[in-house]
């Protein structure tokens, strides 16, 4: 039997007994009143009232988010990770609109590593800033912790006047009875809130009404930006604690391999060396300045046992492998999403069209190379951590592992990223855990930074994947059944085996963007393909995989959306009016195609350049791009001239940031469909630095455009949407130029000449 | 033991008395030597541009320059660009048009365009391309990044009178 396990998965939680859950709420987002006012405190964690209370003593907790000085000050905890995406004030913006407090009020801070209610329920209520999730999955709640504190507030308003409730209003930062003409600010009420008496509350939560909004959706100025432009952010690379040193680590090639003899005499010989370290799958240098630790890591000589299969591991070999079993129908692949009946793919009566496509393997390159800073003390008992992390509880809890020590006596410094992308979620935490041990021997604070060699070297590929694609076209036009494979390895498989097995063994990264349902199993904004099986057939590499920005619905949107149109040139139809008729229960999807139609004047005829379009409802946010080409014989080059972009995002909380979500992940995404490319021989990564690995530059950068359509929906995820769609848009535009389809991403020059040779 | 060379940093104005490795980029002695942290290194190679800095007014990797090379000339970093609370025009353009994200590669991208726009005040769109294609943003698409050098070469050339040509 075929069962669906659409995007919409059910999970169970992982890592059950690492932290003792609190009782402090009943569940997430859910709580009731009886929070409130005696005492305030011991609300949030003990991490969290500590946090606080470092900072400012008098601080009242009204809730675990919200917390407020007599001085008037109101701290808002943010509980994901600030990697550019903007999400340090975007999340503190949905909690201040319900609070109704003055946005200069507010400071911000970081939540604690651990806590259910910092914790992103889609993730096991861990706090996981990955996969376009951050403002979906914690508006809800974050609206109502707002919500509820600006009610305690009220609440002890009404106690302090001895006046009903509901004669009271807010406006920012203050509560005001009309009827007296009184006010009081929200510091003077947490001056004696938490003395009077407990409120029973219960009463449903009433949240402002959307047009009385003053922060959602006006684009509060990004509270990162002022220390991003001065130079004063800190990253991790940045935290200098006294004594500190430094390691270079030559890390084992492949995953697995450990070393097998180490000659370290040259090393100790340069000036500087404190020591050279060796561990069974690494050997660390510590120097008392970074140059010197690499000067001496490069005199190392070690060689390395050999892990069974790797040494000769091939990435075209293994693509070919990969495309032999999309395309092996005997070999059933694991049923993702499942409908209706495709049996009329064998009908002889029907027209079958079938296409493969491919895409090889690609790596994080954010910008900040990766790097940590550990301070081990009290005997090898408590460490202090400098790090950038996507999943502080992963860091926390691998440098207690590694420390063997508990995690409440890990102590996270939560950096701001120099971008993440996906890398710096891995639970090894490879690039913090060096640091760590390291520390603990030398007995002094020690900062781990890799090259970006080292990064590439040590790269966690976004996995490379063949498609087979085959439907079925009735006499009128219709796609009667549809059959999608997709052959890969699943990303978090063997480095994130605690995830993988939550989300139930199955291949989770690999199919998000292929199936054909909303995230709650309706049509939703999908393609209406009702007779549909789209199958992920396993492969194991062995190589180092993770999830990259757009993971698997970058190459699923480039298959599908290369198939749709292939099958609309098979059927005389415009490639817009062709995705308008499968759209054709989708009120959204139509509007969503119409208006970057639109947007791109879609039917005007162009001079030697050609448009393509592709469509997404990844993580339910509609979105469609159509791209302006031109390509030029002579240098074989691909030139993309625009970009127009239409999305509907639901609720827009920072407009603006959406809409550089967008346009930055266009970029990223022609990257892909250009120039991004990792090839493996002999099981090692081919690729050393941005020379040979190209990221897109402004010169190569097209304008984009981009309209953002409202509505009244809860806001969905943006963060990757630009990079699911652009590679698509290019291919669908080149097969418009030139009449050949590019098939295998990314299109380098002597791809395009092979398909144009044929 | 290391032998050392002791000499005269003079970065954004500021003496500093460093004793450095001859090996020892300048970009590492700005960072660990002085603790200015705000250049930032990406590659180690000169290829991404975050740790572009001036010296005596040129734009220069600063991963590729050692840091005796710069005795006796006037080092520029991010930290000596806004006049006490008061940002530099470039800082302040690329806060006005949100032209960063992660904001790894900005300091680099604020000392790039603040050398070649004062060696060529009034670039045309096409130079202010190629001038941005020296250094690489993961995150923004180069778009606000394009529209702050815009912003600020219209104010600069609104204040100096000179011509746009574009």
């Amino acid at each position: 039997m075929h069962r669906d396990n659409g995007d919409g998965f059910k999970i169970r939680p992982p890592h059950a007994g690492m932290i003792s859950r609190r009782q402090f709420l009943q569940r997430a987002g859910g709580l009731t009143f009886c929070l409130a006012l005696a005492p305030l405190i011991g609300y949030g964690t003990a991490e969290a009232d500590e946090l606080i209370s470092t900072r400012d003593k008098r601080a009242i907790q009204f809730n675990a988010y919200v917390h407020i000085s007599p001085d008037g000050t109101v701290t808002i905890i943010n509980p994901a990770a600030e990697m550019g995406q903007g999400v340090m004030t975007a999340l503190p913006v949905i909690v201040a609109e319900e609070l109704d407090v003055e946005w200069d009020d507010v400071r911000i801070e970081s939540s604690p590593p651990f806590g259910e209610v910092y914790g992103d329920p889609a993730f096991f209520n861990r706090i996981f800033t990955t996969s376009s999730r951050t403002i979906t999955n914690y508006y809800e709640r974050l609206r109502r912790f707002g919500r509820e504190a600006r009610q305690v507030l009220l609440e002890n308003a009404a106690e302090e006047w001895r006046v009903p409730v509901a004669e009271l209003r807010t406006t920012p930062s203050l509560v005001i009875h009309d009827k007296t003409g009184r006010s009081i600010s929200y510091g003077e009420i947490a001056a004696f809130a938490g003395t009077g008496a407990a409120f029973d509350g219960g009463e449903p939560i009433t949240f402002k009404a959307p047009e009385t909004y003053r922060l959602v959706g006006k684009n509060i100025p990004r509270r990162d930006l002022p220390g991003k432009v001065s130079g004063s952010a800190e990253y991790s690379m940045d935290a200098r604690p006294g004594g500190l040193v430094y390691a270079a680590v030559s890390r084992a090639p492949v995953e697995g391999a450990t070393v097998r003899a180490l000659d370290e005499h040259d090393a100790r010989s340069i000036s500087g060396v404190i020591d050279v370290i060796q561990r069974p799958e690494s050997v660390a240098v510590v120097a008392t300045s970074y140059p010197a630790a690499l000067k001496a890591r490069d005199r190392l000589e070690i060689s390395w046992h050999e892990v069974e299969g790797m040494s000769d591991f091939d990435s075209g070999d293994a693509l070919q492998q990969h495309r032999a079993a999309a395309l092996d129908l005997s070999r059933s692949g694991f049923p993702w999403d499942t409908q209706g009946d495709i049996s009329s793919l064998a009908d002889n009566a029907t027209q079958v069209y079938a296409a493969e496509y491919r895409t090889d393997y690609v790596y994080h390159a954010q910008m900040e190379p990766l790097n940590a800073v550990v301070s081990v003390t009290d005997a090898g008992k408590k460490a202090e951590v400098w790090a950038g992390t996507q999943a502080p509880a992963n860091t926390v809890e691998a440098v207690a592992r590694i420390l063997d020590i508990p995690v409440h006596d890990v102590k996270l410094n939560r950096s701001l990223l120099g971008g993440g992308l996906g890398r710096r979620t891995v639970p090894s935490m490879d690039f913090v855990v060096d640091a760590a041990w390291l520390s603990r021997v030398l007995r002094r604070p020690v900062k781990v930074v890799w090259t970006r060699e080292d990064d590439l070297r040590s790269g966690h590929l976004k996995p490379m994947t063949a498609h087979y694609l085959r439907a079925a076209v009735d006499t009128r036009g219709n796609i009667s059944a549809w059959q999608h494979r997709v052959a890969s390895d699943e990303s978090i498989k063997m480095l994130d085996r605690p995830s993988y097995e939550a989300f139930g063994k199955v291949p989770v990264t690999s199919m998000l963007g292929a199936s054909h349902h909303a995230m709650d199993r309706t049509l939703g904004d999908a393609y209406d393909l009702p007779n549909r099986l789209v199958e992920h057939v396993a492969m194991d590499t062995g190589v180092r995989l993770y999830p990259v920005r757009g993971v698997g619905a970058t190459p699923n949107n480039l298959a599908i959306e290369s198939f749709i149109d292939e099958l609309a040139v098979q059927q005389n139809a415009d490639p817009v009016e062709y995705r308008l008729r499968l759209l054709h229960k989708s009120a959204r999807g139509r509007r969503i195609i119409e208006t970057v139609a639109g947007m791109a004047h879609w039917t005007r005829e162009r001079h030697e350049r050609a448009l393509g379009i592709a469509y997404t409802h990844y993580v339910d946010t509609v979105a469609a791009a159509v791209a302006e080409i031109s390509f030029d014989q002579k240098q074989e080059k691909i030139t993309v001239h625009s970009v127009w972009l239409a999305a509907d995002v639901g609720l827009a909380i920072q407009p603006d940031n959406v809409r550089a979500q967008l346009e930055g992940g266009i970029v990223h995404g022609l990257g892909y469909a250009l120039s991004e490319r990792i090839t493996i021989k002999n099981g090692l990564i081919q690729q050393r630095n941005f020379h040979d690995y190209s990221v897109m530059r402004m010169a190569d950068a097209p304008a984009v455009h981009t309209e953002l359509l409202h509505s009244d929906r809860a806001p969905t995820g943006v963060g990757e949407t630009g990079s699911i769609l652009a590679p698509a848009a290019v291919a669908n535009a080149f097969a418009a130029l030139t009449g050949r389809r590019l098939r295998h991403l990314p299109f380098t020059p002597d791809r395009i000449r092979e398909v144009l040779m044929t | 033991m290391s032998d050392k060379i002791p000499f005269t940093l003079n970065v954004n104005s500021r003496e500093y008395q460093v004793s450095v490795e001859a090996r020892q980029t300048l970009a590492d002695v700005i960072r660990e030597e002085c603790g200015l942290t705000g250049t930032r290194v990406g590659c180690e190679h000169g290829v991404c541009g975050s740790c572009t800095i001036i010296v005596d007014g040129a734009p220069v990797r600063a991963c590729l320059m050692f840091a005796v090379q710069a005795e006796g000339k006037e080092v520029r970093t991010i930290e000596g660009m806004a006049d006490g609370e008061e940002l530099h025009s470039v800082q302040r353009a690329f806060s006005d048009n949100h032209g960063l994200q992660c904001g790894f590669c900005t300091p680099g991208f604020i000392m790039l365009i603040t050398a070649a726009l004062e060696q060529n005040p009034a670039p045309t769109d096409e130079e202010i391309r190629e001038m941005l294609s020296a250094n690489l943003c993961r995150c923004t698409g180069y778009q606000n990044i394009f529209n702050a050098v815009k912003q600020y070469v219209g104010e600069s050339t609104e204040t100096t009178g000179a011509h746009k040509n574009d």
